[in-house]
């Protein structure tokens, strides 16, 4: 219970990190614990296969790319969340999400309580149950997946100048 | 309300203000739809599981691989724009010629 | 009772871990020796038994260097994650007997072992240094591009043994091992962790010609231990887990930790034998092979090992 509410707290700031437009490194950084905060999140209500899918494809495959591409889009003077424009949109935004939490947050817990039984159940029987009823649009996924790697190379090609990192 | 839907709702409204408010690297726009299409996956993933809807519990996954094809297809651009335009700025796409 | 379980139980996993990669330090600087017709490592201690302690204790007691340049958090910060994360992937492991028997095993060591990537490029541009950067650029693409063929192997095989554990790899080659029905995804499998732990043929990232040392040279002392820890640790790691889904080591055996660590040194020793054989590839190369060659063929064979037990009617062992 503590910890639910100590992980939806982390992913508020983690998110505020993000909203508040530091340099695109520091952005990232934020999604990052954002991410592993969700995972715990998920953990938490004992949904884990889907939390170590999102640990492995969100955290390990799509925000490496991010990042990938932070650290090649070279910023001489990168401003983090101590600068003035983005401190006050942390400020701002904290504020506003602090007095909406005390005004509409009454009481704690998901949707309704759970307890230990069932959710071993729901560990048990998601994963076939998941890819049982959803298992032709899955397949429509994987299709989109491949179609958009196409896209990507087609996009992509051809752009032999200019350069990545302008410093 | 309960503070699990109060969080999630407001991240995905944080990541969308941060979209609109702001505009200079499109890699932060990026950064800002990560964050919405993050908070939308653990909502769906809630949502299913807490309401014993184990049939919706393939609906994330289904999100993940579109917000996978999202984030390709946009630092695809990026690097295309990039290519182009010298640098990652909104600001430079808006110029009628480069 | 809380200090065993926290404290106790756990080193008493990270030291023999810890030694065992110190020896491996030793075996690769002898094999390599005698490879070259030379005898390595034979001055400090018997047969040079003691090398790699003196290695350790003048690592450590050198003065880590500190680039002025450099973001300082991100900097020190890096190196303790790497070897975290690399001591993170052995508490799963079933030997047979695992730390924390987790459902996901499978999973888990992936999605903590892509990870380790957000130290290297972490390291690489914290240090903001030209040559650690591109070193650090250069290691994430290939260690990403290389993951994505690891996930769809053990994808494959976990078709075949039906389940994310790994002690149900061990009940699934009860009666076979699983190296000779899913040989192309087995050399496959070995390729893809040479260079999943940049080692050679596959150590662009540490090109000495062209980029110094690659993502750590501006490490020295302290740090640098710690990320030279964490490969070795890797290596290690990557061998004992193909061990464990290809070799099949804990069934039917007399002694199922002697076995498991005499099939993980001889992969281990393989991956010594490589380096000694083969020069360095280049990059476009390295990645023609993965995207052009691995991924085509294994997103075939995983289509190939979702049919076959369908078609043959065999489904893998329930639990």
């Amino acid at each position: 219970m503590v910890m639910m509410v100590v992980f939806s707290v982390m992913f508020l700031i983690s998110l505020i990190a993000v909203a508040s437009n530091p340099s695109p490194y520091f952005a990232a950084l934020g999604l990052m614990i954002g991410a592993g905060v969700g995972c715990g999140m998920l953990t938490q209500f004992g949904m884990t296969f889907l939390s170590m899918i999102l640990f492995l494809i969100y955290l390990g495959g799509m925000l490496v790319v991010f990042a990938y591409s932070a650290a090649l889009a070279a910023e001489p003077y990168p401003s983090a969340w101590g600068s003035l424009e983005v401190f006050s949109y942390v400020v701002g935004s904290l504020m506003l999400v602090v007095v909406m939490w005390m005004l509409l947050v009454n009481d704690f817990g998901a949707f309704d309580e759970i307890e230990g039984c069932v959710m071993s159940v729901r560990r048990y029987v998601g994963v076939s149950e998941m890819y049982n009823a959803g298992g032709y649009m899955l397949l429509v996924a994987g299709w989109v997946l491949l179609v958009a790697l196409l896209v990507v190379l087609e996009l992509t090609r051809g752009f032999g100048r200019g350069c990545l990192r302008a410093v | 309300m309960t503070h699990i839907l109060f969080t999630i709702s407001t991240a995905f409204m944080l990541g969308l203000t941060g979209l609109t408010f702001h505009r200079t690297h499109l890699l932060s726009a990026l950064l800002c739809l990560e964050g919405m299409m993050l908070s939308l996956f653990i909502a769906l993933a809630m949502w299913s599981t807490q309401n014993d809807m184990m049939i919706f519990s393939s609906s994330p996954l289904l999100l993940l691989a579109l917000s996978a094809c999202e984030a390709g297809l946009g630092l695809s651009l990026l690097v295309a724009t990039s290519r182009t335009h010298g640098s990652d700025h909104l600001q430079n796409l808006n110029l009628l010629q480069c | 009772m809380t200090i065993f379980t926290l404290i106790i139980n756990p080193l008493m996993y990270i030291i023999p871990i810890l030694l065992a990669m110190a020896f491996l330090t030793l075996v690769e600087r002898k094999i390599l020796g005698y490879m070259q017709l030379r005898k390595g490592p034979n001055i400090v201690g018997p047969y040079g038994l003691l090398q790699p302690i003196a290695d350790g204790v003048k690592l450590f007691i050198k003065e880590p260097v500190k680039p002025s340049t450099s973001s300082p958090t991100l900097f020190l910060l890096t190196p303790i994650l790497a070897l975290t994360l690399a001591l993170m992937l052995w508490v799963p492991l079933p030997m047979p007997f695992a730390l924390t028997d987790l459902n996901l095993t499978i999973l888990f060591i992936l999605a903590v072992s892509s990870l380790s990537v957000y130290s290297i490029l972490g390291s690489g541009w914290a240090s903001n240094s030209k040559y650690a950067l591109i070193g650090a650029l250069r290691a994430v693409a290939q260690t990403i591009s290389y993951e994505v063929t690891l996930g769809l192997i053990v994808l494959s095989l976990i078709l075949f043994t039906g389940a994310f554990t790994l002690n149900m790899f061990n009940s699934a080659q009860e009666t076979i091992w699983l190296i000779l029905p899913a040989w192309p995804m087995a050399a496959m499998w070995f390729i893809s962790t040479l260079a999943e732990t940049n080692r050679a043929p596959f150590d662009l990232t540490e090109g000495e010609s062209e980029l110094v040392s690659g993502f750590n040279v501006e490490y020295a002392g302290g740090p640098f231990a710690l990320f030279f820890l964490a490969e070795y640790t890797n290596i290690l790691l990557m061998n004992a887990l193909s061990a464990i889904l290809f070799l099949g080591p804990s069934f039917n055996t007399v002694n199922i930790n002697l076995n498991w660590a005499i099939k993980t040194t001889i992969l281990a020793i393989m991956f010594l034998w490589v380096r000694a054989s083969y020069p360095r590839f280049r990059y476009d190369q390295l990645m023609h092979l993965v995207w052009k060659n691995f991924l085509p063929l294994t997103l075939a064979m995983i289509a190939w090992h979702i049919s076959l037990p369908i078609s043959m009617a065999g489904s893998p062992p329930q639990l």
